[in-house]
């Protein structure tokens, strides 16, 4: 028996233990890699499932102001129905899309979190 | 004569850019002895005010990107392929949508950024650390500002594209008329 036999006999041996490590190292890769693609495309943010958005869940699933909006045809002719139906249309839309307090810095003040100098 | 003048606009917005870049940095201040105090002693409080506006604006954010797409697939792009089918000028309104969707974008990144720092934020350990907390408070608050701003010009854009099917809406029925 030359020194190849004795490598590929003793690789045989332990065949299926080496399988199951390469698996679970790639499993360990492409879990890593979907991970970072998950954080590093922001879609995390938008992730409410998470423990750490727990709270943020549960006004969502109070949060009932928001309607869908129906589609505009992209088809058909042009005239001046046409624009005002998607006038309509828009402006239910751009109310949801709009508010002047979005990301206001009140709730983040000295004030609002009482660290006031002052104080 | 004009490249002088090129060079000093040019010059003229390095700096100021510069400085624009660097704005954000020498304005944060060191807390005083007493919010240094105010901080160490509040810290659950002011924890427990940061885990609720951090749960706050998860939910904006979700809710602001789901209605900035909707105005653009449900609303402005089938109106500005049914002018394009139908001949209209609407080189006005996809040159609106474009500008929109880049804010939009920007609004992404911004927040992105935003949500990074609070949550750097929320990391520190106020009652340990109040000085380091309240430096990394007024980057959050900064970076705020810009998801604030973005927010506006944002709907500027929305109000502009309104205005301008208005004005298409007013001159097809005075076409008609």
């Amino acid at each position: 028996m030359n020194e190849d036999d004795v490598v590929n006999s003793r690789f045989g041996e332990h065949r299926f233990i080496v399988m199951i490590a390469s698996v679970v190292v790639i499993a360990i890769l492409l879990v890593s890699l979907a991970l970072s693609m998950y954080i590093s495309s922001g879609a995390i943010q938008v992730d409410l499932s998470r423990p750490a958005a727990e709270e943020a869940r549960e006004r969502a699933a109070q949060n009932t102001t928001i309607t869908t909006t129906q589609d505009f045809p992209a088809e058909g002719e042009i005239n001046a129905d046409v624009y005002k139906e998607f006038l309509k249309l828009y402006d239910g839309a751009a109310n949801q899309a709009t508010s002047p307090s979005l990301f206001a810095p009140e709730p983040l003040s000295n004030s609002a979190l009482r660290i006031d100098d002052t104080q | 004569m004009q490249k002088i003048v090129l060079v000093g606009v040019l010059c003229a917005s390095l700096v100021a850019a510069f400085f624009a870049v660097g704005a954000d940095a020498e304005d944060i201040v060191q807390p005083t002895t007493a919010q240094v105090q105010t901080i160490r002693d509040n810290c659950i409080d002011i924890s427990a005010n940061l885990d609720r506006i951090y749960a706050n604006d998860a939910l904006v954010r979700v809710n602001q990107g789901r209605a900035y797409d909707v105005l653009t697939s449900s609303l402005m792009q089938p109106l500005n392929a049914r002018l394009v089918l139908n001949g209209s000028e609407a080189g006005g309104l996809v040159i609106t949508t474009n500008t929109y969707q880049q804010q939009v974008s920007s609004f992404r990144t911004s927040y992105q950024q935003y949500e990074r720092l609070f949550a750097d934020l929320r990391e520190i350990n106020c009652s340990k650390q109040p000085a380091v907390f309240y430096e990394k408070l007024q980057e959050v608050r900064f970076a705020r500002e810009d998801v604030r701003n973005i927010t506006r010009d944002i709907q500027q854009t929305i109000k502009s594209y309104r205005a301008q099917v208005a004005q298409l809406r007013k001159t097809e029925q005075e076409g008609a008329q």
